[in-house]
């Protein structure tokens, strides 16, 4: 068969005229089974919301800047400063300046450290975005040290290893060693070696986030006959905990689709659908009665990466927009998997739990 | 602020009408090549579909949606072999009749038989029209590698190029 009648034989499959209306009418009518269905309303709704929270954004900017500018001008006028600069009523504005001798003056700019190149890059170093640091403790097998800015603070990385502190607490080297030195801490590639696997953590998490003193727990544990495995590990974005994420991985020796889920109706449950850009579709589940924990969980079977369970989940205190962000950068490659969808059975509390005694 | 809401709609519908048109001959026959039965395939386009206008998230250009809409259908289709096959409710040998002229059921045939790794890049290829230098971007293949699968999907297909006749 030539090529261009192999493209004209594969032309004759498609869709019909039928399927299309089938299918776009279900489009239109997704979830309700009317055009204006909530969805699409909320999808309208949100573009509306976001337009409307750029503006609010920029009148929120545009208020701050103007506020820091009054309290800055009225901070540089109670100084002094401008009314100095006015002869005219130099006397009667300051007259502990306008009576200041050359003598004053002179203390005056000796207190005030001239520039040079060593103080000068003292003062942009914390701006920068990465900073090759000296204090290398060398016995830790580190692969990198570096200091990088992130909200209000500073963090030390080592690989996976992340000491975090907050600007005004200069970090004393010998502390920092010592924390490095003696942390009870697991790198995320030793870990995820010990299931044969690579560093599977979000990116973000890594680049954003604290990852607390713990690190990777890696547990093997023998029981019910069998032997189980995982690895967490816990991140916050800062020391005030508000936003939480906790990872999980349980690798499964069956296939994943022999594996359920136990709910009930105390959980109240609501899951969803979030497909990132490389195509791995997250099943999200809101708690709703745990104010809001949510879960994002991808169940797979893979030749490469084995079978396994992998979970994250995200404190209240999280927006869409933020657990999307992390999601995006889970580095698994969505060609190399398998997804399967969590299958889920309901527990009656009719029938009572019975805990073997012996 | 009614204004503003009824326009948003509008844009859903026409938002929605013109993913499908692009995309649908395309996705379709990439559904096929891997269940080989309508009612599925339309199963697949419809689920991708939703996935692409309600969970689907913002995309840098034109050329992302499309790579990331049949990297959608494509896993779609995967999960629902495997539950096809786990549950062992067809045979491909005894696949009911594509309702389509004898030779076209034997291509689909010789497509369903096609391993996959010569599968995705004959979809890509044909059904889609991407170059080799994309296809080998997209699977993360070299040139050479593409091509090579290439001509082994041709191989079993038992497809002639055109300008080899």
């Amino acid at each position: 068969m030539r090529e261009n009648e192999f493209n004209k034989t594969i032309s004759q499959i498609d869709t019909d005229a039928f399927m299309d209306k089938r299918i776009t009418e279900h489009l239109l009518a997704y979830e309700e089974g009317s055009v204006k269905n909530n969805k699409i309303k909320w999808r309208a709704e949100s573009l509306i919301r976001r337009k409307k929270a750029f503006l609010s954004s920029v009148a929120r900017v545009a208020a701050a800047f103007i506020f820091f500018f009054v309290m800055g001008i009225a901070l540089v006028w109670s100084s002094g400063y401008f009314k100095r600069t006015s002869p005219g009523n130099a006397n009667s504005v300051n007259p502990k300046l306008a009576e200041s001798s050359d003598d004053d003056l002179e203390t005056i700019m000796e207190m005030i450290e001239p520039a040079t190149e060593e103080n000068t890059a003292q003062a942009i170093e914390p701006m920068k975005e990465e900073i090759e640091a000296d204090f290398l403790p060398k016995d830790m097998n580190a692969k990198k040290i570096t200091t990088k800015n992130y909200r209000g603070g500073r963090k030390i990385i080592n690989g996976p290893f992340v000491v975090g502190y907050r600007i005004g607490q200069e970090p004393d080297e010998d502390v920092i060693k010592t924390i490095l030195d003696n942390c009870d801490i697991y790198p995320g590639d030793d870990a995820f070696a010990e299931i044969g696997l690579p560093d599977i953590t979000p990116t973000h998490l890594m680049n954003h986030y604290l990852l607390d003193k713990d690190g990777y727990v890696y547990k093997k544990e023998e029981y019910d006959n069998r032997t189980h495995e995982y690895i967490r590990a816990f991140f916050t974005y800062d020391s005030t905990l508000n936003k939480k994420v906790y990872l999980f991985y349980y690798p499964v020796d069956a296939s994943i689709e022999d594996i359920r889920f136990i709910s009930n109706d105390d959980y109240d449950i609501v899951t969803s659908d979030y497909t990132t850009k490389n195509g791995l579709t997250f099943t999200l589940i809101d708690y709703q009665k745990e104010r809001h924990f949510n879960d994002a969980k991808i169940m797979f079977d893979s030749e490469t990466l084995g079978n396994g369970i992998y979970t994250l989940q995200f404190s209240p205190g999280m927006t869409q927009e933020e657990i999307e962000e992390i999601l995006e950068s889970v580095p698994i490659d969505a060609d190399a998997i398998t997804i399967i969808q969590p299958k889920y059975e309901d527990i009656s509390y009719e029938d009572p739990i019975v805990f073997k005694t012996e | 602020m009614d204004q503003i809401e009824c326009s948003e709609l509008w844009n859903t519908e026409k938002f929605i009408y013109e993913k499908y048109q692009s995309y649908k001959s395309f996705l379709f026959r990439i559904a096929f090549s891997y269940v080989g039965n309508k009612q599925d395939s339309e199963d697949i386009l419809q689920e991708a579909f939703i996935k692409l206008c309600y969970y689907a998230p913002d995309f840098s250009s034109a050329e992302d949606e499309k790579r990331w809409i049949i990297r959608v259908t494509i896993n779609l289709c995967k999960n629902h072999l495997r539950s096809f096959w786990y549950k062992n409710k067809v045979n491909i040998d005894n696949l009911e009749s594509f309702a389509y002229e004898p030779k076209t059921e034997e291509v689909i045939l010789d497509l369903l038989r096609l391993p996959v790794k010569y599968k995705s890049v004959i979809q890509l290829y044909y059904f889609v029209g991407y170059k080799v230098s994309e296809i080998a971007e997209i699977l993360n293949l070299s040139e050479s590698g593409v091509k090579m699968r290439l001509k082994r999907g041709r191989e079993l297909l038992k497809i002639e190029l055109e300008d080899a006749k």
